[in-house]
């Protein structure tokens, strides 16, 4: 039913991705690992919607070596900080209809 | 980023009184979680309030034994007898700080396991630190104001710096302790008006308090927290 409403944005359709958008609004940036525990998803679950969000310019990757190992780190993109924005208020105002 | 935190955190109480189960309800309680769960250390435990609130107890009784000798008048210490037992006093106060370290540790880090997360996260770093720095500060204070003799203000010192310390951590894990930190605030305040009464409001700010804050975290926050 989710899918029929007004402004719900369909890159939060899916739960890892929703969450990693928390996550980041609330954070200035999370590292994989972390990010991993908290969805509690596997390495190449999370890589491949990192990489749907990255695409769509909604969070900005960043690859760096800690000593001799990678280490990925993600921050929100102004972009998936305006379309969070805009899916929670869609939530809301559905919401808000459901009580009247 | 803190507006949206109580956007989303009124969102979900309006969401409660409506016991409509749907999917956009539980979106909704997803989404707090997450954030929740990614900016704050949430796996304190109430118990271990309880118990550090026991250990203060039993170590403002011993300390009273150690102090009541030179403890001539009431209201008044005399300086030389306070450098004889400073060593026994600053034990106690070590043996009660690292006791109440451990269970805190070991409370949390069994919350954590139950919880299926780990427990040295970033929040937990980010609360640790905003803690122990102005705590670590007092404590070095209080004990070159025990070596100067400055016995009167010692309690207030401490019972000011654990206050400030609590309120400055209080951002990074339950936004309660907040308020756990102003009774803290208050009290060293009031503590540093009575001269003499120091072990007396001693006992009820690391004593009293934790064990009141303990069951209260327990029956409100425990029992019906989201993330558990």
């Amino acid at each position: 039913m989710i899918e029929h409403l007004e402004g719900i944005n369909k890159a939060f359709e899916s739960k890892i991705r929703l969450g990693i958008m928390s996550v980041l609004m609330v954070n200035e940036e999370i590292d994989f690992n972390s990010l991993k525990e908290l969805l509690r998803v596997t390495d190449g679950n999370l890589a491949s919607h990192t990489r749907a969000l990255e695409s769509l310019e909604y969070i900005v990757v960043k690859k760096q070596f800690v000593g001799k190992k990678p280490k990925t780190t993600f921050t929100r993109a102004e972009k998936g900080e305006k379309a969070f924005r805009e899916h929670l208020q869609a939530l809301e105002s559905f919401l808000n209809k459901m009580e009247k | 980023m803190r507006r949206v935190y109580f956007y989303v955190f009124t969102l979900h109480f309006k969401v409660l009184s409506d016991m409509e189960n749907n999917e956009i309800v539980e979106t909704v309680k997803e989404i707090r979680v997450m954030m929740e769960k990614s900016s704050r250390f949430l796996s304190f435990s109430g118990t271990s309030a309880i118990l550090v609130g026991l250990y203060a107890l039993a170590g403002a009784f011993v300390a009273r034994g150690i102090i009541s000798p030179v403890k001539d008048i009431p209201g008044e210490y005399s300086a030389l007898g306070w450098i004889t037992i400073a060593p026994d006093i600053i034990l106690v106060a070590l043996a009660v700080f690292a006791l109440s370290l451990f269970t805190i540790l070991f409370f949390s880090a069994r919350k954590a396991k139950k919880m299926k997360c780990s427990f040295f996260n970033g929040p937990a770093y980010r609360t640790f630190l905003n803690f122990f720095l102005p705590l670590t500060a007092g404590g070095i204070f209080s004990v070159a104001l025990l070596i100067g003799g400055n016995v009167g203000i010692i309690a207030p010192t401490m019972l000011l710096f654990y206050g400030l310390s609590l309120i400055n951590a209080s951002k990074y894990t339950y936004g309660n302790i907040f308020w756990l930190g102003c009774c803290e605030l208050l009290l060293g305040l009031v503590c540093a008006f009575l001269p003499g009464k120091g072990l007396l409001l001693w006992s009820i700010g690391f004593g009293a308090l934790h064990i009141v804050y303990g069951i209260y975290f327990y029956f409100r926050v425990e029992r019906y927290s989201v993330a558990a």
